[in-house]
């Protein structure tokens, strides 16, 4: 997403991905973890509904971000995901990109009709 | 010792959601898998942190289940390359293409195939039996390609087992024909030489060489359809059971056709 070019689904979007890249950034996590650990942490503030997690999960996946892995236990298969490096670069990147957009959305919502400097 | 609805409880949601989940095969069985153990492990947290059983079960499916934009995302992430090329014309153009990719490929076989058999001489003085053996090879050489085409380009997995018994079927008949038909020239053979015994050694060397070429042209066309249905057929019984085993289905065919 350019900065110049603001897209308000985009924008959610990212966040989402942000999120689950920001929570695995300790552990490996299964997919109900992440869902979990992000409403947990953010005080039920951000609730995934209806799997939307799935179509995230899966193309962070396949963009190299996070890597899938699947285990056995007793019968039965897992899949647990975890950051590759290529996601942590991505977190950081992106992070900062969120709050320079972030900022300058704050500075229109508190200051509306000044440029920003 | 608990019941199959109680080792298993999602599994009724699995296979409604299985129903709209137009995914290719064996993503659709991973995906199911994860959302499983998911939902299960999901409503165990709940649970433990004290939501009621029923209650916790409905918030797994309620934050877990695709529905409409994941479902429609997911379905576009995993959609087979040709699907996404092919996406831009209207179904009945697509159909038309496939036919004549598939004629021109099946074409191309024939052509190589009777450049391969006419170097090798066995159009000079061939056995009867021959054409019935090539026209056979060539239908089911036909079928295995069309069958490939379907299964790992097109991704098309709705009833992936359909037209292997065909696949099998077409290979035997090719062997029953070679093979009877060697026995026939050789019974033939014996009538002419008894018929006219003088021309014994050259009938014989000429039936030798036709009952040479037949066998020979028998048995690679029916190994090689033969490998071909055994490569598909041990793919689709491992993705199909795979998928049959998550959804509880150890027997009976799935509703949607998956399994027929």
């Amino acid at each position: 997403m350019s900065e110049t070019d603001f897209d308000v689904q985009g924008f959610a979007r990212d966040i989402n991905e942000l999120l689950v890249l920001s929570t695995l950034r300790q552990d490996a996590k299964h997919g109900y973890q992440i869902a979990l650990d992000i409403e947990g942490d953010s005080n039920g503030l951000v609730r995934f509904r209806h799997g939307t997690l799935y179509p995230i999960l899966h193309r962070l996946e396949s963009d190299g971000l996070i890597s899938g892995r699947w285990s056995r236990d007793g019968g039965r298969r897992r899949k647990v995901y975890g950051l590759t490096a290529s996601g942590r670069r991505h977190l950081t990147g992106e992070t900062s990109r969120i709050e320079r957009t972030v900022e300058q959305l704050l500075g229109v919502l508190r200051h509306p009709g000044e440029a920003p400097a | 010792m608990k019941t199959p609805s109680e080792q298993r409880p999602f599994l009724t949601t699995l296979r409604t959601l299985e129903a709209r989940l137009a995914l290719p095969l064996p993503h659709r069985t991973r995906l199911l898998r994860e959302l499983e153990f998911d939902l299960e492990e999901f409503r165990h947290t709940l649970v433990l942190g004290g939501v009621d059983a029923v209650e916790a079960g409905d918030r797994a499916i309620q934050t877990l289940v695709p529905e409409g934009g994941a479902l429609a995302a997911l379905e576009a992430m995993y959609q087979p390359a040709y699907r996404r090329w092919t996406g831009r014309w209207s179904d009945r153009r697509v159909r038309m293409l496939e036919r004549s990719g598939f004629t021109l490929a099946v074409t191309l076989l024939l052509l190589v195939g009777a450049g391969a058999l006419a170097r090798a001489d066995l159009f000079g003085d061939p056995s009867t039996f021959l054409l019935p053996v090539l026209a056979l090879g060539a239908a089911a050489h036909a079928l295995a390609l069309w069958k490939g085409f379907e299964l790992w380009v097109r991704a098309d997995h709705q009833r992936p087992e359909r037209g292997l018994g065909a696949l099998l079927g077409l290979c035997i008949l090719v062997l029953f024909t070679g093979i009877g038909g060697a026995l026939l020239d050789a019974w033939m053979l014996a009538a002419r030489i008894e018929a006219d015994p003088a021309s014994a050694e050259l009938l014989a060397i000429r039936a030798f060489s036709r009952t040479a070429g037949l066998l020979a042209t028998t048995f690679v066309l029916a190994l090689s359809a033969g490998l071909a249905w055994f490569l598909l057929r041990h793919w689709v019984a491992l993705a199909a059971g795979a998928h049959r085993d998550t959804l509880g289905h150890h027997s009976s065919p799935s509703r949607t056709g998956v399994m027929s």
